[in-house]
């Protein structure tokens, strides 16, 4: 009955201060928002049609073909538009535009690579569009390995052959091989037969990407409304509350109900507004807001054992932070299990990481995650257990 | 004076936030982070059920970052469910054999699950080792073919001297608007979230010691040192001593995080607590003025991971304190 009223307490202070529970709810999701939306327009506008201008100054045939090769490949992406853009390069750099890369093939480029001289292309970046000039960047060195494997094939031929032929014999064979070891190189994919389960251990990009984004809502939140509704300490009233047997485990034990039951409601809501509003990342499940609020009641327990065994406010809420943060990343919320170091992925760590186990079951096996949640009741119980214990008095 | 500062540094807290927790930061948890970041890997399996020698240099040639590579010698597909491996490479058993006689298509099975994320690039380096073998092959048949006479194995390896020890081609990378180096924009990336929690790690901080001053102000000991014409002393004691712990974390967590400071971005630390004691001589109460910083630190993170990523740019980001390191 104590710790009830204790409980409401909690409640009654968080509506005493409406404007604070209103940042509390309203900075994590803005913040989310502002950066999501602005990033999310930027690399929409940026990467719907990536631009690459070209300047051929060489204008032979192996540059030509070069060029439609790269622009007919599919295995490219599809979003790439290369623009013949004449032969005047400085108007180009002065003012690019959309463009994300300009190609400067520089005369005499044919010639010096069919010598084996390396000869290089220069690529100028447009930084005024980052994200597809960082895509045009990433397409074209996958390019630089296939274009050395079919000039290499060009030149050994050249040498051993068609360097002794004559007139336009000569030159009949030279643009013969170019075809052929241009389209056997770019034609890479043959030398693999892929096979595609739908079984993974892993989170697709849209499961991964809305964990990410509740976690950090919550996570933020969660902050928030245990820093700016932390109690007082105040020792006139500690010692009242002694009196009336109110210890400092029960007022600690309140806390935790309250933190833990703000969640629930909180995160019913988050869940319930995030899959109305992005059906097709997320489906409304009870399983689903079950295993989030199972990491509410950690990150509750955790908050209450630490400040159990810190008194003092700024260590107390390093050492919290840092925790939390690194169970995170042990769980693989901040970077997915399978690419963490292997002295993470030991099975001694596995009901460690039983919270996003349990997101995996759920989400890419459709079961439930009964194992997991053994291991997050045993460590709850841990939790309150440690809470309870009293605390050694010191003689003085 | 001295006073101010014995009575800031009798609290627990006061070392707890200008000594413990830089040191701790700085020696064991920076440290352990980067160890740990740097250990990051995409798990991918190479099955060779006959232990063929190919693959051996195929796997040496390929630079195993950021792959962490397991060779097995029988497939197991369970490693794909369980999220053990990325995906899986199987290798045809007489590899070599198919490659010298041109027989190339669907020498490799590759395994992989639709939420299969960035094995595409391995795909990638490893059709880049194999193409360099097969297209010197495909000469040397060329070449046999119409000169017979000619020696198969010398056409084959005279192509070898267009790949090493530089590739024939590549491709020079220049940035229109002033950035040198991509790859060093992209470390600098890491560095810079790096920095901005250190700069909001430091406003908290000021954030600390302007409370001393409000609570000096409620307890009417400012209006005692005016009408002994002491507060200007009293405000430059504390001004220094903020001046001197802000410098020193910053500087040495700069060092630290190989962050480099330059022009502008020296006077962070004495923007960011000139802009606190602005906002203590405007604002009456402490927790107006915090609702203020905290708005206004908020802001400055987004805003500077927004310039950061060249999203926005304008004169106006300069604004916020943090983007004088983008300068």
């Amino acid at each position: 009955m104590l710790l009830y009223h204790l409980w409401i307490n909690e409640w009654k202070r968080l509506w005493k201060s409406p404007a604070l529970l209103l940042v509390t709810l309203l900075l994590p999701v803005a913040l989310l928002i502002v950066v999501g939306f602005v990033v999310y327009s930027s690399v929409q506008e940026d990467l719907e049609e990536v631009e690459m201008v070209i300047i051929d100054e060489d204008e032979t045939f192996e540059t030509k073909a070069l060029i439609n090769q790269l622009a007919g490949d599919q295995t490219l992406a599809e979003q790439i538009h290369f623009i013949d853009g004449g032969t005047n390069l400085q108007e180009h750099i002065q003012n690019p535009k959309e463009a994300a890369a300009i190609i400067q093939i520089p005369e005499g480029f044919t010639e010096q690579l069919r010598s084996g001289e390396n000869e290089n292309i220069t690529i100028y970046l447009n930084d005024q569009v980052p994200f597809s000039s960082q895509l045009a960047q990433l397409f074209l060195e996958s390019g630089q390995s296939y274009i050395t494997s079919a000039q290499a094939g060009v030149n050994t031929v050249h040498h051993f052959y068609s360097s002794d032929l004559e007139g336009e014999e000569r030159s009949d064979v030279l643009q013969q091989n170019t075809i052929h070891f241009t389209f056997l190189a770019l034609g890479r994919n043959d030398l693999f037969d892929m096979r595609e389960g739908a079984s993974s251990g892993l989170l697709s990009w849209n499961h991964q990407a809305v964990l990410t984004g509740i976690l950090i809502v919550y996570f933020l939140t969660y902050i928030l409304l245990a820093s700016l509704f932390q109690p007082k300490e105040n020792h006139a009233i500690q010692e009242r509350l002694q009196l009336i047997s109110v210890t400092k485990s029960k007022q600690r034990l309140a806390t935790f109900l309250f933190h833990v039951s703000f969640s629930w409601i909180y995160l019913c809501m988050l869940i319930w507004i995030v899959s109305s509003q992005f059906e097709a990342y997320l489906s409304f499940s009870w399983l689903y807001i079950l295993q989030w609020f199972s990491l509410a009641v950690i990150f509750a327990g955790l908050f209450m054992v630490t400040s159990r065994l810190i008194k003092e406010r700024a260590s107390m809420w390093f050492v919290f932070i840092l925790i939390s943060i690194a169970f995170l990343f042990v769980n693989g919320f901040i970077i997915p299990p399978a690419y963490l170091p292997e002295f993470l992925q030991a099975t001694w760590l596995m009901p460690l990481r039983s919270l996003y186990t349990g997101f995996v079951s759920i989400l890419a096996h459709n079961q439930w995650p009964w194992v997991e949640w053994v291991f997050i009741l045993v460590g709850i119980g841990i939790i309150l257990l440690l809470n309870g214990l009293p605390r050694e008095k010191v003689q003085r | 004076m001295f006073m101010i500062w014995k009575s800031i540094l009798k609290r627990k807290t006061t070392w707890v936030l200008v000594v413990i927790i830089p040191i701790l930061f700085g020696l064991v948890i920076y440290p352990t982070i980067k160890d740990t970041v740097s250990q990051v890997s995409v798990p991918i399996t190479v099955v060779d059920q006959t232990d063929q020698e190919i693959t051996d240099e195929l796997l040496n040639e390929i630079d195993e970052e950021p792959f962490q590579v397991s060779r097995m010698d029988t497939l197991d597909l369970r490693l794909l469910s369980t999220g053990e491996a990325e995906a899986i490479f199987v290798f045809n058993d007489n590899m070599e054999a198919n490659i010298l006689s041109g027989q190339t298509d669907e020498i490799i099975t590759w395994y992989r699950t639709e939420n299969s994320y960035v094995d595409g690039l391995f795909k990638e380096k490893l059709a880049s080792a194999l193409m360099s073998r097969v297209v010197r092959a495909e000469a040397a048949s060329v070449v046999t073919q119409y000169k017979p006479e000619a020696d198969w194995e010398e056409v084959y390896e005279y192509g070898l001297r267009y790949f090493e020890p530089r590739p024939i081609f590549e491709m020079k990378f220049e940035h229109i608007s002033g950035v040198e180096d991509r790859s060093a924009t992209v470390d600098e990336s890491g560095d810079h979230l790096l920095f901005i929690l250190l700069w909001l790690y430091i406003s908290m901080l000021i954030g600390y010691f302007t409370q001393f001053l409000y609570e000096w102000r409620a307890d009417g000991v400012l209006e005692r040192l005016q009408m002994v014409q002491r507060s200007g002393r009293f405000y430059l004691t504390w001004l220094i001593g903020v001046f001197g712990i802000t410098y020193s974390i910053f500087l040495m967590a700069t060092q630290l995080m190989e962050i480099p400071v330059v022009k502008w971005a020296y006077l962070i630390p004495f923007g960011t607590v000139l802009i606190y004691f602005i906002f203590f001589e405007i604002v009456k109460k402490k927790w107006t003025m915090y609702a203020w910083m905290i708005s206004y630190s908020v802001a400055s993170f987004v805003i500077f991971l927004l310039a950061d990523w060249k999203i926005i740019e304008s004169d106006w980001m300069y604004l916020f304190i943090p983007t004088w390191l983008l300068v």
